[in-house]
């Protein structure tokens, strides 16, 4: 016998799901012939479970019409309802009583005579988020190297310890773009190693929004030597690569489609794989993060000066050169060098000082004897390589591969939503200068250094990074930061996460912006050509130190490049940071300071301290004087001498860029900067060209 | 001034287990996760050592000046073992501050 038949009964609902959010409900009776329903009810989940409000599924009596009951969920399209699962509070489940349909559940509280419930029913039912697959596709030198299970990159403790770090030169390759040594082999994508955080912050906030490693969340190593134009033994590249990758995802998930997160050098490689397969690239979203599309002026410092990482300080770490070494060949860096498009966005990206027929001024110094070129493109591709005997079959591949079709391609158009976020704030080197000299034998030199700063996230300018069809509203600016950092640090972590998964984490408006007009650089750029060391300490005690070549740099947006014995500092002044900027002399000779305000991202003020004499026992201060951030230099030539202040050679203000060659001479350029270069032109200091002489 | 630290955090002890793990392939993982192995809190893990160092520093110099009023054995066993810990706080230190991994 039925223990509670024709009693008063509750149903008791709850709603649980693996990613919280709100869920809609529908509640009805059956009677007489019709459905009344309750009207919508929501349930929103906390710690992934929800209750909604009770409802009354009581029997009637016999001498009434029989009740029936109906619970729907009507499923979001982020959600899918796994289970429902009904019971009594006796624990008695009947299929009699309970019938599941889809999404709904049908209550008949005599369904079954033999047995009833008692007081309470309960119902579950039981969402799951439903996850596109997510690949992250790491930029160049974000996957770990192997020889013979000994890693090659990057062993942190051997690039400290390693008296040489030849230990790496089997990551380099032969002059025909072969890999010198066959047994290197990829092994996993970066995810934290000491001092960064690569790939794991980013995957950790993945996973708080129940994605899983190797089920909804994947990871795409490869031979980032290759780049995208560098070809396997098999012809391979790396594009066709990231299709397996993506074939894989597709036949384990069942998935239709996979979001796409591409770090740097992976954007150019997502972008490839997308122009090959542009009716079935199965990408659903990309955000490209920090990707230099058209391009960086860094990758042109690596080629000809060799880039330590940052790894070094004193007499341990990377080797500028030996790094120089490894990159001469990999397609890779030529794939980054700054492309045509690049040159016809911002113009020239390379600079040649001529001083050889002017062997009494500095290296770096402009006078009228010095000839003043700006490379266009085809100058440039001479330059690198004729001049610094770069490998001309790469720089081909790297052409080929930045044509117009790819430089230009809109991703949109092949179905992929696209986003992109562009590290900007951080001063970043746009340009860079050659000079030419003579030393006391008569010999003709070359020296390199940084010449000119733009907004960018440290490596790629922002000039760079949203080089590319996207919809306005799709493009956001990481204020912090530094381009290796961009993936998992706070702000940019969140947002990636929100734009694939739609969650909701919180993004401070400091730290990420789609307003570009905070992207511009207030600050102070330094230029030291000399042999002379810097170190920088802000008011917090922050650091920048620049010790025997080696370099750490603890202020946030400020940026430093060094070039030889040159050096390029760029330190905001945004809030009215202040700074103490310490010089120690490392040789004998001459050096010169070139301290530009930037305001705005344009340059107001020069001002330049020409040719002073160094020496080893020289100390000082390069001082900005609050008020009107004018320079000073504050300098004891040698230990037993005072203190003495040191003005600018010269001012040049911003605001009276000459716009033709009379105005040129008016303006009085010819006291300092170079006024004609060889076609006749009239040039400013910063190598903007403004017209032909008459 | 070095034993709080290491007893809360152990910064010292953790940058060593991670050092050496970031010398193969995978994960670096950490010997006790506090907010200091985050790469973002770097520069307060370079303080905190800093701190530790100093505090070492100032103990060896109280221990020398009362050199008199320890006996020998127990003042040369103290002596060492601050010097090979102050030795590799300061590597700790120099490390931290030349490590700055970029990638591209």
């Amino acid at each position: 016998m039925p223990t509670s038949a024709y009693a008063a009964k509750t149903l008791h609902t709850t709603v649980y799901a693996d990613v919280d959010g709100t869920f809609l409900f529908n509640f009805a009776t059956y009677v007489l012939g019709n459905w009344f329903g309750s009207g919508p009810v929501y349930v929103t989940t906390n710690n992934l479970s929800g209750v909604a409000p009770d409802y009354d599924v009581s029997e009637n009596p016999p001498e009434y019409p029989p009740v029936y009951y109906r619970i729907e969920e009507t499923v979001s399209q982020e959600y899918k309802l796994s289970t429902i699962k009904c019971y009594c509070d006796n624990g008695y489940h009947s299929t009699g009583i309970f019938s599941y349909t889809g999404t709904a559940v049908y209550i008949n509280p005599l369904g079954d005579t033999s047995l009833s419930c008692s007081q309470n029913i309960y119902c579950d039912f039981y969402n799951q988020k439903i996850i596109t697959p997510v690949l992250i596709v790491p930029g160049i030198a974000g996957t770990e190297m192997e020889k013979e299970s000994n890693l090659l990159w990057a062993n942190v403790p051997k690039m400290i310890l390693s008296p040489s770090d030849s230990f790496m030169d089997p990551l380099a390759f032969n002059q025909n773009i072969t890999p010198s040594d066959s047994t290197v082999s990829i092994s996993d994508v970066i995810k934290k190693k000491p001092s960064l955080d690569y790939t794991d912050g980013l995957i950790n906030e993945f996973t708080s929004q129940g994605y899983i490693e190797g089920q909804t969340l994947f990871m795409f190593p490869y031979d980032w030597r290759y780049g995208v134009s560098g070809k396997y033994a098999d012809g391979a590249t790396n594009s066709d690569l990231l299709k397996q990758k993506i074939d894989e995802i597709l036949q384990q998930t069942g998935a239709e489609k996979v979001d796409v997160v591409a770090h740097s050098l992976g954007g150019l490689i997502v972008k490839e794989y997308v122009i090959e397969h542009q009716t079935d690239s199965h990408i659903g979203k990309a955000i490209f993060v920090g990707v230099p599309n058209t391009g960086a002026p860094d990758a042109v410092k690596a080629l000809i000066q060799g880039d330590n990482f940052g790894i070094g300080l004193g007499p341990v770490g990377l080797n500028d050169a030996e790094m120089k070494k490894i990159a001469q060949n990999m397609p890779t860096v030529y794939d980054l060098l700054p492309t045509q498009k690049y040159y016809n966005t911002t113009g020239s990206f390379v600079r040649l000082l001529d001083n050889t027929a002017n062997s009494s001024y500095g290296v770096f110094s402009v006078s009228d004897q010095t000839v003043v070129s700006n490379f266009d493109y085809d100058q440039t591709k001479s330059f690198l390589v004729t001049d610094n005997s770069l490998n001309s079959q790469a720089l081909t591949g790297a052409e080929g591969l930045h044509t117009e079709i790819f430089d230009n391609f809109d991703m949109r158009n092949a179905g992929v939503d696209l986003y992109s976020i562009n590290g900007c704030k951080t001063g970043t080197m746009v340009k860079f200068e050659q000079a030419k000299y003579k030393n006391l034998f008569g010999q003709i030199l070359t020296s390199y250094a940084p010449s000119k700063l733009n907004t960018g996230d440290g490596t790629v300018p922002v000039e760079s990074s949203t080089n590319l069809p996207i919809d306005q509203d799709k493009k956001y600016y990481a204020l912090t930061g530094e381009h290796s950092k961009l993936l998992s640090q706070d702000g940019s972590r969140q947002e990636i996460v929100n734009l694939i998964s739609g969650s909701s984490l919180p993004v401070d408006s400091k730290l990420v912006t789609q307003e570009v007009n905070q992207c511009q650089l207030n600050g102070k750029a330094i230029i030291v050509y000399s042999p002379v060391d810097v170190s920088v300490t802000d008011q917090s005690g922050k650091e920048i130190k620049l010790i025997d070549g080696n370099t750490t740099n603890e202020i946030p947006n400020a940026d430093f490049e060094i070039w030889g014995d040159h050096k390029l500092l760029y330190l905001p002044r945004d809030s009215g940071q202040a700074y103490t900027i310490n010089m120690q002399g490392t040789g004998d000779g001459t050096y010169t300071i070139r301290a530009q305000d930037i305001s705005d991202s344009l340059i107001v003020r020069t001002e330049i301290f020409d040719n002073l004499p160094a020496t080893t026992e020289l100390t000082g201060q390069i001082n900005i004087n609050p008020g009107d951030n004018s320079t000073t230099l504050l300098v004891k030539p040698t230990s037993d001498s005072q203190p003495e202040t040191i003005l600018p050679t010269i001012v040049l203000p911003g605001d009276v860029t000459p716009s033709s060659p009379d105005q040129c001479k008016k303006k009085g350029w010819k006291n300092f900067g170079s006024l004609f270069n060889k076609q006749k032109e009239c040039i400013d200091f910063f190598g903007t060209i403004h017209g032909k002489k008459k | 001034m070095f034993a709080i630290p290491e007893i809360l955090w152990s910064p010292v002890l953790n940058f060593y287990y991670g050092f050496w793990q970031s010398g193969r392939s995978g994960n670096v993982n950490t010997l006790r996760n506090n907010f200091l192995q985050k790469a973002d809190n770097w520069n307060y893990l370079k303080f905190i050592i800093l701190l530790q160092l100093i505090g070492l520093v100032l103990f060896l110099i109280q221990l020398i000046r009362n050199k008199k009023s320890i006996k020998k054995v127990k003042y040369f066993s103290i002596l060492f073992v601050s010097l090979v810990v102050t030795f590799l706080v300061a590597t700790a230190l120099y490390l931290a501050m030349a490590i700055n991994l970029r990638i591209f």
